[in-house]
């Protein structure tokens, strides 16, 4: 608590995104929140195919529901600053707004990434998901990946969503999508090819095969897989600068951005 | 009757985003979760999961909208309004609630749509004026749980996030994919508790022609009516403290 700089950057960040304003909130948020969840769709899954496939499907949630969180802390971020007005100061200050963007973006990160660990330490304790010894170190490189390509792909996310005067429809569509199409529930093989081949360059579907492979549920290459995460994540990184770059000289142009959503 | 048809027709404009999610494409997203998990095994009776897919579905909108009736009121600063207008605000909020559980309905009819002529998936109605009948009565029990809902999110300032913690506990304790005969004693006592479990225990009883299919409904309406009753004496105080004091909980 003492670490927690009250008048800092990332505090104020969080202060801003979150409605849960206590870090003891906060953690029953995230512990609660995403157990229930599991539970939901082990629950449906093990009645609908039997229990045998609870693991695979909670293994999945686990990493949809770490999208899920940095999707919509992204898109908060991006949806607050318009509502106070403060978008168009972000461009016109003299810190180079990506920078602004990957500082503010700490918060959706740790909040991730405490997320994911929370999950897999659910999955262990209550879904009997035990990873096998030795992988540990796979299994962080992966998480790193995973928040990696995820963040890229919010960055994108949150600019667009920035064109609809609420966003809330295009976020649940969003995450509909990600929950039907990357393999969350059932493998990304059991759709017919056009979406497979377009779940494919989604980020997470091959973090979920690569996570559900380290826990012995699936058996793929996991550093092929991985490699692919990565080069998503690139590209959409790509992607997200160039239209985070666009807004900037069209707000720098027109003096304003997106003011008449 | 009037505040209801207003009602109705607020939600269910297409220029009203909060809530067109759970109304239209929520059904779409479980059936197609329901259709691919179907051919990882191919021998499963896919009728309970199409009602599932709907109640899930009207259960969201009824705890999103419902429970968002007394303090969306107080967000839009009209609760002061409705405090002074010559109606009770017990009535208004079970119109509201009413309102909410009949637009709910859009989703089931959109839910079996889907699952007939996208999916291709068996409904299994065995006789549709039993199945009208028990929608009746489960539309009573979802409405008296959204006034219900309606009072106890009163004391919340974060209305939203509460509501995502019951979504689902709500859904596996009423018995949407597990009958509730199958719970342990305590589980399956509080289930009981709640009128919503009785208004699915009626739907999915017609669904099969159950000999018990009548009493599921007759206890659905007793116990909705209990409920209702033990609403309408916390509205009156609720109504008297404010009119009194001018604030309570979180409104």
């Amino acid at each position: 608590m003492i670490l927690i700089n009250k008048y800092g950057f990332t505090n104020l960040s969080y202060k801003a995104i979150y409605s849960f304003q206590t870090i003891r909130l906060f953690i029953f948020f995230r512990i609660v929140d995403p157990f229930m969840h599991y539970v939901f769709f082990a629950t449906l899954a093990s009645s609908l195919v039997g229990s045998d496939y609870l693991k695979y499907v909670v293994i999945g949630n686990i990493a949809y529901y770490t999208c899920q969180t940095i999707m919509i802390n992204y898109m908060n971020m991006f949806r607050m600053e318009r509502r106070y007005g403060t978008l168009e100061l972000n461009i016109a200050s003299p810190t180079p707004t990506l920078l602004i963007i990957l500082r503010k973006g700490i918060v959706p990160l740790l909040d991730g990434l405490f997320v994911f660990i929370v999950g897999l330490i659910i999955g262990a304790i209550l879904f009997d998901i035990t990873m096998p010894s030795g992988n540990l170190d796979i299994l962080l490189l992966l998480i790193i990946i995973t928040l990696f390509s995820v963040i890229c792909f919010s960055l994108l996310f949150a600019s667009v969503s920035l064109l609809f005067s609420n966003a809330n429809l295009f976020l649940n569509l969003s995450m509909a999508f990600f929950q039907v199409f990357c393999g969350v529930n059932f493998s990304v093989t059991l759709l017919p090819e056009p979406l497979e081949i377009l779940a494919r360059m989604l980020p997470l579907t091959h973090s979920i095969e690569a996570l559900r492979s380290i826990y012995n549920l699936e058996n793929y290459e996991v550093y092929h897989l991985l490699g692919k995460e990565i080069l998503i994540g690139v590209c959409y990184l790509i992607v997200s600068v160039f239209l985070v770059s666009v807004m900037e000289k069209l707000a720098r142009k027109n003096g304003a951005l997106l003011k008449n959503i | 009757m009037f505040l209801l048809i207003r009602e109705i027709k607020y939600f269910t404009n297409f220029n009203n985003k909060m809530y067109q999610f759970l109304l239209f494409f929520q059904p779409l997203m479980i059936l197609s979760i329901v259709y691919f998990l179907k051919q990882v095994r191919g021998d499963i009776n896919s009728d309970k999961f199409v009602l599932a897919s709907a109640l899930i579905s009207m259960w969201s909108y009824v705890l999103y909208s419902s429970g968002s009736a007394l303090i969306s009121q107080k967000w839009n600063d009209t609760l002061k309004l409705l405090i002074a207008a010559p109606v009770s605000l017990f009535a208004v909020i079970l119109t509201k609630a009413l309102s909410n559980s009949v637009i709910a309905l859009i989703s089931m009819i959109l839910s079996f749509i889907y699952a007939r002529f996208i999916f291709q998936f068996n409904i299994g109605i065995a006789n549709y004026g039993y199945f009208l009948l028990s929608i009746v009565v489960l539309i009573f029990s979802l409405s008296v749980v959204g006034l219900i809902l309606a009072i106890v999110f009163v004391a919340s300032q974060n209305v939203f996030d509460f509501q995502n913690l019951i979504l689902t506990p709500m859904i596996l304790l009423c018995g949407v994919f597990i009958p509730v005969e199958q719970f342990p004693v305590v589980l399956k006592l509080i289930a009981y508790l709640i009128p919503m479990t009785w208004g699915i225990k009626s739907v999915q009883d017609t669904l099969v022609l159950s000999p018990f299919m009548f009493s599921s409904m007759a206890v659905s309406i007793v116990v909705s009516l209990i409920y209702l009753f033990l609403a309408y004496f916390i509205v009156k105080k609720i109504e008297v403290v404010l009119r009194k004091t001018g604030s309570l909980g979180a409104i």
